[in-house]
């Protein structure tokens, strides 16, 4: 009997091996998170969408993070390949009063601007000075 | 001298560590096992999911062969290609996507009769598709047909696809690009909340007439149909849509079904399977699938590609639209 816990470690090592994931193809990628501030206060729903800025050389896949009482997070294997991006941020008021409009009443739809981000794991702040 | 010890052995069972041991081993092989069989599931379901996209393309080509141009994406009762406004009735200004269209050449010829396309096509419909949403009635002699399941417009990865489903896990593609500037999704005015997109700049759009000579990029490098799997389902928030959906034409609450435009990375967005999600935002904007990493694409030419979900999105746009003149190196197949 005094087996069955080294029997039961080796189960569970192997098991964990044979689950692994598979390597994800494609360029590296950093996980980015943050805060958006609208008017001095934190945007209480909405949308920020990363795309690398190809006029400015730079060249990937596309990452979308949702906004939440002004913070957001890259989804977990998705986030930015870094360097120039066109972001654009979509913000809502967050008071849900009709099915379809799950984040509330538009605030600003098309909020653009230009960001060189950073090769690595990191917190990056943007503030959205006027409506637009 | 050799000695021989004889005689003290004897039959006797298993001691208790020792079948602990071999239930163990069985075990281990077994959890060993499971993982392959799984993925070798799903390699037959997506083997099959690109069978059933290859037919539909087949039935495009077969489609312009006989009437010299590829079915209209979506159709409206006033034939604009860049309006959502003139009439503004979503009851009365749909007419067939070219889902209904293709049916004769997908082998459905019987249900493509029973259509009477001099009526409007309903664009959406309540959970359990007995009725229609927003309420038009079902009166309409497009009803019935609408409402019957066709299993080649299924991809067998998806769970919400089974025998019964109404979904359709195959969007033509309407064209796309970098979300529009405007607040209008494109050029067109038909945007209400959310990214809901109108493109014409593809192969299958609003009241399309295109034809091979249209795809003047080559017709190997141009979209012409994707995966999806954002379609409304009963399980999805609000409304619910089916393979036979029309455009709702409703002024600037107007959707586009069953054509979508490649504007947001491919899986990108909200899981279809969660309770009561959302997908204003993804189905006329976004292609997936629930194949791990990517999608499959059909290309003008009939290849079937299967792209990856981290293409570089400039390469995944170029490639949706017919004659932006770019050059779209850089995206191979396994």
């Amino acid at each position: 009997m005094k087996y069955v816990p080294a029997l039961l470690a080796i189960i569970a090592a192997l098991t964990t091996i044979g689950c692994g994931s598979a390597e994800s193809s494609g360029p590296q990628r950093y996980s980015l998170t943050g805060t958006v501030t609208y008017q001095g206060a934190p945007l209480p729903a909405g949308k920020i969408f990363f795309e690398p800025d190809s006029s400015q050389g730079n060249s990937g896949p596309m990452t979308m993070a949702e906004i939440k009482d002004g913070k957001y997070a890259t989804p977990k294997g998705k986030g930015t390949v870094g360097g120039p991006h066109r972001i654009r941020i979509e913000g809502f008021d967050g008071n849900v009063t009709d099915e379809h409009y799950p984040q509330g009443a538009t605030i600003f739809s098309n909020y653009l601007l230009e960001e060189d981000l950073p090769k690595s794991e990191s917190v990056v702040d943007f503030t959205v000075e006027k409506k637009k | 001298m050799i000695q021989y010890r004889l005689g003290s052995e004897r039959r006797r069972g298993f001691t208790l560590v020792e079948l602990l041991v071999v239930i163990a081993i069985i075990g281990v092989l077994i959890a060993l096992l499971l993982p392959a069989v799984q993925q070798a599931r799903e390699a037959a379901r997506r083997i099959t999911c690109r069978n059933n996209m290859k037919q539909l393309v087949l039935a495009l080509h077969n489609y312009h062969d006989t009437f010299l141009a590829f079915p209209s994406g979506n159709m409206s009762r006033t034939g604009v290609t860049t309006d959502c406004t003139p009439d503004g009735d979503q009851c009365q200004d749909g007419r067939a996507s070219w889902t209904v269209l293709v049916l004769p050449f997908i082998e459905q010829q019987n249900l493509h009769d029973q259509f009477d396309f001099s009526l409007p096509l309903y664009w959406g419909f309540n959970d359990d598709y007995t009725g229609t949403n927003p309420n038009c009635g079902t009166n309409n002699a497009n009803f019935i047909p609408q409402t019957t399941p066709v299993t080649a417009f299924h991809c067998p990865s998806d769970p919400l696809a089974s025998n019964i489903s109404l979904t359709n896990n195959y969007m033509g593609v309407m064209g796309g690009d970098t979300y529009p500037s405007n607040n209008n999704g494109s050029a067109y005015n038909c945007r209400m909340n959310g990214s809901r997109l109108n493109y014409n700049n593809g192969m299958l759009y609003l009241n399309s007439r295109t034809g091979f000579q249209s795809a003047t990029d080559g017709s190997s490098n141009v979209y012409l149909v994707g995966e999806s799997k954002y379609l409304f389902q009963p399980n999805f928030c609000c409304e619910t849509a089916a393979w036979s959906s029309s455009a709702r034409i409703n002024n600037d609450d107007s959707l586009l079904v069953n054509i979508a435009a490649a504007t947001f990375q491919i899986n990108s967005g909200d899981d279809p399977l969660a309770n009561e999600v959302h997908m204003w935002d993804e189905m006329s904007g976004t292609f997936g699938s629930h194949h791990p990493g990517g999608c499959h694409m059909a290309m003008g030419d009939g290849s079937i590609h299967f792209i990856s979900e981290n293409i570089n999105i400039d390469i995944h746009r170029q490639l949706s639209k017919r004659s932006d003149g770019l050059p779209t190196g850089g995206f191979s197949t396994p």
